[in-house]
């Protein structure tokens, strides 16, 4: 049951209960009156029968005094003379009549010099005794009339004359006339007992009497006023939230009371969307760093190759390993320090010191590339930096070793290019490049050098004799001879299947004798018989082009004598 | 809340306006019944016509109990017309009923009276119509009644309790006595009795009737003494003095329907004239109450009807009822028709 429900509940059952409460009132003082004029009918039947018996059955004396009361007394014999009489000397004949007729007689009240009278007759031993009194008696409620026969009535305190024949002609004992109420009492006789009293002053009697009553009411009334403003005031937070609710536009937390459950349930619920969307926008937000993180990884991935792929020194690689470390560095804030080592070379930036490559701890790892290894440490956030970070770093760092291993195969594959890998000289190739740039320094330098052609004969046939691994000793061993026999800034090469070449860098024509002996003299030296011709051309006598000059140099070595 | 008090509001609205035109609908014309309280005349007889009348007529008309002193009868007449009573039924002497002309005069009231009988007082009160023949047809009855007895000197005593009345009455009986040839002297209540007279007419209130009877026995022995219409009542009847003589009344008792002598036996009471008048009287009223008789349409109303009373039927005519005077002999305990006249 709702508060409202409650008081339209109490309402009604004051309401009921105060027109009850009015209601028993009025039949209290409808019985009440009722009781008042019983009573006082019996009380004046009981006078009047009393007169009547009394009189009944006394015989007139002579002289006789008056009881109180009796205003005169008359004897009538059957005849109807009057044979006694005591201040009252004429009879009636209805009272003649009605008393011989029914023993009995009550007159009409009659106005004598102002005074009700009326007369009382019954039959005696000696005929009819009438009396006459005054019909009134000492009371306190002066609104009771005494009305006879014919609706004419005196109050019974007071010498105060009215009529009733209105009161009289209605059947109800409760007559309703406004501004009275006539209550009404048959009694002795004819007569009736009127009590006229203003409906107002029986309002106001039922009023008094109900005012416990009404006091009551009015006190449940206060204490649900009073329960009304607790639960109002407790309802205002109620109210507040659904005003708050009304008009809100975005789920959002409720500032005020939480004393309700539903309030309190309600902010755990946007308490729990705040979570859940905090952690939705973290996860966005992670995915959007790893998002950007990628972008930059895949960047770096790009660029990768192209940092390793122009290096053509071990500076350049320097670098490049250097820039690589830069660019992990810049992957992320959470990169605070980078360090790598290749070989034993440190590159190290940001917080990372040399040291770190001996302590563990910081992020470390070991990757072995084709031909070394490259160690890498790093200075990683730990509050930042993610398990998804971690792992595309190690991949990216495995990248890079795959990368530095791609490298190292690469310059050793070009290695490969530059040398024969018998003789481990110089291939024809590369040592024409090397010496056509020497002849173009030669040119602007006007320096003298030498090309010697050594050249095996019979190769095909020592091979056939002492087997192709033999053949490749010896190629070895004159490799051997030649790089001895060679300064560092001289270049040497394989120039055929069984011929090399070797260029004297400023080197002069005189001491090239010396030279050719010192060279074929060791070449002499090995186990096996072997005839080598030598060819030599000089610049800028024989030609001044590398072509020229190696040709010369051939052209000789066919034509020397062994 | 505020849907709950705008809905109470209109239900109580609602209630009190059809309380007011049910009220109003089912009002039921008031009628006052005047009575005198501080009389020394009885008006029991009265008084119980009235309420045997408005005992046996339907709930249709509310009776309602206007008591009045001497003294104050304009001022209680005038204040039950301020406060909507319109119809009223009166037992006034013709000096009353003249007072009230200056209060009834022009006002949308009807008095219906049983005992006024001045034919003067009847026509100067516009709204005044009585009961009861007037004094008129009255004195030429009572002549009448003596020229046919053979009285040739007549006695003519006149009260002193209601000189309008008395006085016309005593002078129009005796002027139509001279027209008889019949003599006359009219004498006052107090006066000496000195005249010669072979029959007296008297013209008061029963009290005073009561009062002079034994003188008049005394100074003329058994001679007939004829009462007025005023003189016939609850307290005549009850005395022994007024044995032997003959009383003038405007109704027939010996024709009274078995059912009102029952109501009057109840009441240990006898029929007189008066009291048939007053029920007649009560009726008439109803009626016009009944009927919603305005002050303008009562005199045509009342002489295009013929109403039924306590012993019979009547009409009205020229402001009052056109019944026969009846003349009976107190004898005793019983009343005997002597004559009738029309």
């Amino acid at each position: 049951m709702t508060f409202k429900r409650f008081v339209i509940f109490l309402v009604v059952i004051s309401v009921a209960f105060a027109i009850f409460d009015l209601y028993f009132q009025f039949v209290n003082i409808q019985n009440e009156m009722n009781e008042e004029l019983t009573n006082l009918s019996a009380a004046f039947s009981e006078r009047i029968e009393g007169i009547t018996q009394f009189i009944s059955i006394m015989q007139l004396s002579k002289n006789i005094t008056l009881p109180s009361g009796i205003k005169g007394i008359i004897e009538i014999n059957d005849d109807g003379n009057v044979v006694k009489s005591y201040g009252l000397e004429n009879y009636t004949r209805a009272l003649y009549d009605f008393s011989a007729l029914s023993g009995t007689y009550i007159s009409p009240i009659t106005n004598v010099d102002g005074n009700p009278v009326i007369t009382i007759a019954t039959k005696s031993p000696s005929g009819i005794i009438a009396v006459e009194i005054d019909p009134r008696v000492a009371l306190s409620n002066a609104n009771l009339y005494i009305v006879d026969q014919s609706g004419f009535g005196v109050n019974l305190s007071s010498n105060e004359w009215k009529t009733f024949i209105s009161v009289l002609a209605k059947n109800s004992n409760f007559i309703i006339d406004w501004p009275y109420l006539f209550v009404k009492e048959p009694t002795y006789g004819n007569y009736t007992l009127v009590n006229q009293v203003r409906i107002s002053s029986i309002i106001y009697s039922a009023l008094g009497a109900s005012l416990p009553s009404y006091i009551l009411i009015l006190a449940i009334f206060f204490l649900t006023g009073f329960l009304y403003l607790h639960l109002k005031k407790k309802d205002k937070p109620v109210e507040e939230f659904l005003d708050f609710l009304s008009e809100i536009k975005t789920f959002r937390r409720y500032e005020g009371s939480e004393d309700q459950k539903f309030v309190k349930n309600y902010n755990d619920l946007v308490n729990e969307w705040d979570r859940v969307s905090k952690s939705y926008a973290s996860v966005i937000d992670e995915i959007s760093q790893t998002n950007t993180d990628l972008i930059k990884f895949n960047d770096l991935y790009a660029e990768l190759p192209m940092i390793f792929e122009r290096i053509d020194n071990e500076e350049s690689f320097k670098d490049a390993i250097r820039i690589v470390a830069r660019r992990i560095l810049d992957l992320s804030k959470c990169v605070k320090g980078v360090g790598i080592k290749y070989g034993q070379q440190i590159f190290n930036i940001g917080t990372i010191t040399p040291y770190d490559f001996q302590s563990n701890t910081k992020f470390t790892l070991g990757i072995k590339t084709h031909s070394s290894t490259l160690d890498f440490v790093l200075d990683l956030d730990k509050f930042t930096t993610t398990d998804i970070f971690k792992e595309l770093l190690v991949s990216l760092l495995h990248h890079v070793g795959s990368v530095v291993s791609m490298y190292e195969l690469r310059t050793e594959r070009n290695e490969s290019a530059r040398y024969d890998p018998l003789t481990e000289l110089l291939t024809r190739q590369e040592f024409s490049n090397l010496v056509f740039r020497e002849i173009e320094i030669l040119k602007r330098e006007n320096e003298q050098s030498a090309f010697v052609l050594v050249d095996i004969k019979d190769f095909k046939e020592f091979n056939d004799r002492y087997g192709h691994f033999e053949g490749d000793v010896l190629m070895k061993y004159i490799a051997k001879v030649i790089k001895n026999s060679t300064r560092i800034t001289d270049i040497s090469c394989r120039w055929g299947e069984d011929s090399f070449a070797i260029y004297f860098a400023n080197f002069k024509k005189t001491d090239m004798k010396t030279k050719e002996s010192e060279i074929i003299g060791k070449i002499k030296e090995f186990k096996r018989s072997v005839n080598v011709k030598i060819g030599v051309s000089y610049y800028p006598q024989d030609g001044e082009t590398f072509e020229e000059l190696m040709k010369m140099a051939e052209e000789r070595s066919n034509t020397q004598s062994e | 809340m505020r849907k709950y008090l705008i809905i109470s509001v209109i239900i109580i609205a609602i209630a009190v306006v059809a309380i007011v035109f049910f009220f109003e609908k089912n009002q039921k014309p008031v009628v006052g019944i005047l009575f005198p309280v501080d009389s020394a005349t009885s008006y029991s007889d009265r008084m119980a016509g009235v309420l045997i009348a408005i005992r046996s007529l339907p709930d249709e008309v509310k009776f309602v109990d206007i008591d009045f002193n001497s003294s104050d009868l304009s001022t209680v007449v005038s204040k039950s017309i301020n406060s909507g009573i319109r119809y009223f039924v009166t037992f006034l002497t013709s000096s009353q009923a003249s007072e009230l002309r200056s209060v009834v005069n022009g006002k949308n009231v009807i008095l219906v009276d049983s005992q006024v009988t001045n034919p003067f007082v009847i026509n100067e009160i516009k709204n005044f119509y009585t009961i009861s023949p007037t004094d008129t047809i009255q004195a030429s009855a009572i002549a009448n009644y003596i020229h046919a007895q053979n009285y040739k000197n007549v006695l003519i005593i006149k009260g002193d309790q209601n000189p309008i009345y008395e006085n016309y009455l005593s002078s129009q009986i005796a002027k139509d006595l001279n027209n008889y040839g019949i003599n006359s002297v009219i004498k006052e209540f107090d006066q000496n009795l000195d005249a010669t007279a072979d029959s007296v007419v008297l013209i008061m209130s029963s009290e005073r009737v009561l009062n002079i009877m034994p003188r008049i026995r005394s100074k003329y022995g058994n001679v007939p003494v004829i009462g007025s219409d005023w003189t016939l009542d609850q307290t005549l009847l009850n005395s022994k003095k007024s044995n032997g003589m003959i009383a003038t009344c405007f109704a027939d008792l010996s024709d009274l329907p078995q059912s009102f002598k029952e109501s009057l036996y109840k009441i240990k009471m006898f029929p007189d004239p008066s009291m048939l008048l007053a029920y007649n009287a009560t009726i008439v009223v109803f009626i016009l109450a009944k009927n919603d008789v305005g002050s303008n349409d009562a005199q045509k109303f009342l002489d295009s009807r013929v109403f039924v009373g306590s012993n019979g039927e009547f009409t009205f005519s020229n402001k009052s009822a056109s019944s026969k005077v009846y003349f009976y002999k107190i004898s005793g305990e019983n009343l005997t028709l002597l004559w009738s006249w029309r």
